[in-house]
């Protein structure tokens, strides 16, 4: 058996010389390559996406209704999001406060904002008669004010 | 108009890059440019799937795969720097996916114990002589590391000299040198053990 004879393979410094191990070699690989090399298969598919003109990515323009697109329905969502916070806070508002809080009944435990304890001294209210009283303790005093609504 | 275009380098492949182009490239363009990748660095690959596992269809299974990859990633606008890299890498890492695959097809038995078997077509004396001897290199080869197979399949499938295969391995001539004449130490040792002494 022959193989076909090449010219020495070291003139880079690799190889032997071109022995038979090597006239072997070069024969049993090159007759495993495939021959004629394949062409390359590639998919039926679009031009890649990065060569495409930006036009050509682009949306076409929609033929919907106005009031069907993306956009409508997320300003719609955002109003009535708006719209219906505003109402909830309106219906849960807690009523005014009285104009002239007693310490009777029901509101005993309303708390006074400043601005009504500035308005309205209770001590000088007709309808409440103050007691007030200084106890004297080991500790030091305790001022003491009763008000009590005139009967 | 801004547009994305994809420019053929000579030895590196290509390069993604963003430009101001005003006459973009044709889709039948980078079919070429892609074409061309694939004249440069499609044997390479094959190469490497080769060596790994000693089958030239495999080899090429996995060579239209990897390209195939690259094409897809093209297609999605990825951009990769080094194709050849990218190729030879892929390129690997399906070769080794193809060894889980074909063990579960095999079991046990390894996959060169199948690549003897030819046709039944009466051979004239000189060529069945030429085939006995090329399923003696594919054994003896089969049974060698990884890495001497792949260098010795650098050299002479590819006939790339030192510098090209250093190149490609990412190491220096000299350390080409030595494996290579390690490898070649090596595979003539494994054939005169087998009685494959006399090559033709």
């Amino acid at each position: 058996m022959k193989f076909v004879t090449r010219p020495p393979i070291d003139a880079n410094g690799v190889g032997h010389g071109g022995d038979d191990l090597d006239e072997a070699l070069f024969a049993f690989f090159r007759s495993e390559m495939p021959h004629p090399w394949p062409r390359l298969q590639l998919p039926n598919s679009a031009p890649p996406a990065p060569l495409l003109h930006l036009a050509q990515l682009a949306p076409a323009p929609s033929r919907r209704p106005w009031f069907r697109s993306p956009r409508f329905a997320l300003a719609a969502s955002l109003a009535l999001l708006i719209g219906g916070y505003a109402l909830m806070s309106a219906a849960l508002t807690p009523p005014a406060q009285p104009d002239n809080p007693s310490l009777t009944g029901e509101t005993a435990n309303t708390k006074w904002n400043k601005k009504d304890m500035e308005d309205q001294d209770p001590i000088e209210d007709e309808n409440l008669d103050v007691h007030e009283w200084l106890e004297q303790g080991k500790f030091g005093g305790t001022y003491h004010m009763e008000l009590t609504p005139k009967k | 108009m801004s547009t994305l275009a994809v420019t053929a380098a000579p030895s590196a492949g290509w390069v993604n890059k963003r430009t101001m182009n005003p006459s973009p490239r044709s889709a039948g363009n980078q079919h070429a440019d892609f074409e061309g990748l694939y004249q440069r660095h499609s044997r390479e690959v094959w190469a490497l799937a080769y060596a790994r596992w000693m089958n030239a269809d495999t080899a090429m299974d996995i060579t239209q795969e990897a390209f195939l990859r690259l094409w897809k990633q093209w297609e999605a606008g990825e951009q990769i720097a080094n194709p050849r890299a990218w190729l030879l890498r892929v390129a690997r890492n399906l070769a080794e996916d193809h060894a889980k695959s074909a063990f579960r097809r095999n079991g046990t038995s390894p996959p060169q114990a199948m690549n003897d078997v030819r046709a039944d077509d009466p051979l004239p004396i000189e060529m069945l002589e030429r085939e006995e001897t090329f399923a003696q290199l594919r054994d003896v080869l089969g049974q060698m590391p990884e890495a001497d197979r792949e260098i010795l399949t650098l050299r002479y499938a590819l006939d790339y000299d030192t510098n090209e295969i250093a190149e490609m391995l990412a190491i220096n001539a000299t350390a080409v040198h030595m494996r290579l004449s390690r490898a070649r130490q090596r595979l003539a040792d494994r054939l005169k053990a087998q009685g494959v002494g006399q090559l033709p």
